[in-house]
């Protein structure tokens, strides 16, 4: 299996969404803002169903949210 | 530095001393061989006492330090930490407890074993909030 990481595009999301924090991004998905910060920072892949709602709360596909790099 | 990884650190440095300043108390003090058992379970004891109001103190102090309310509540990301930390943990335990139950018993005595299984608790307990704390400063994958 290739040695791939998971990047994405949260922060700039964020500062397109009037800079919505991390903290309000976590209370709209159920993870706490660190979580937030550690999914921002690549320091946790989030679960598939995290993913989703991430991208739910930007109206984004979730490709367009999370890529591999 | 969030209130889980914060309170992993400050419990680990209270394992490592108090337990340590008792393994060491144990292995050099002169005469703790021909201690009375009142001794013997006073100082236990005591450092099990040390531990408790350690326990208490870091539990309450990283609880209020804690940004919000909802933020003690664990998430994905604590759970998942919290499993895997536990999973390695288990593993040092059982490997203690089978030298403490079963080796043991057929060459040592009776605080011998008591201080062994201690120090199995005590090293299942320092690799259970070391994990934590790491995993949180280090990140984590599913």
């Amino acid at each position: 299996m290739p040695d791939r990481t998971l990047s994405n595009n949260i922060r700039v999301l964020r500062f397109m969404t009037g800079e919505m924090t991390q903290a309000d991004l976590g209370s709209k998905v159920g993870v706490t803002r660190q979580t937030i910060a550690a999914i921002e920072a690549g320091k946790y892949s989030p679960t598939l169903e995290c993913a989703f709602r991430i991208a739910e709360v930007f109206g984004k596909p979730l490709e367009e949210v999370f890529s591999w790099k | 530095m969030s209130h889980r990884e914060r309170f992993a650190l400050v419990w680990v440095v209270a394992l490592v001393v108090v337990l340590g300043t008792y393994m060491v108390l144990v292995a050099a003090l002169p005469g703790y061989d021909g201690f009375g058992v009142s001794t013997k379970i006073a100082l236990l004891g005591g450092t099990l006492g040390i531990l408790a109001l350690a326990a208490i103190a870091t539990q309450i102090a990283a609880r209020s330090a804690a940004d919000r309310p909802e933020s003690l509540a664990l998430d994905e990301r604590d759970r998942l930490i919290a499993g895997r930390a536990a999973e390695a943990a288990y593993h040092v335990l059982i490997a203690g407890m089978i030298i403490v139950g079963i080796v043991m018993p057929f060459n040592n005595g009776g605080w011998e074993i008591i201080n062994a299984a201690l120090l199995a608790i005590a090293a299942a307990e320092i690799v259970h909030h070391g994990l934590i704390f790491a995993a949180y400063r280090r990140g984590v994958r599913a």
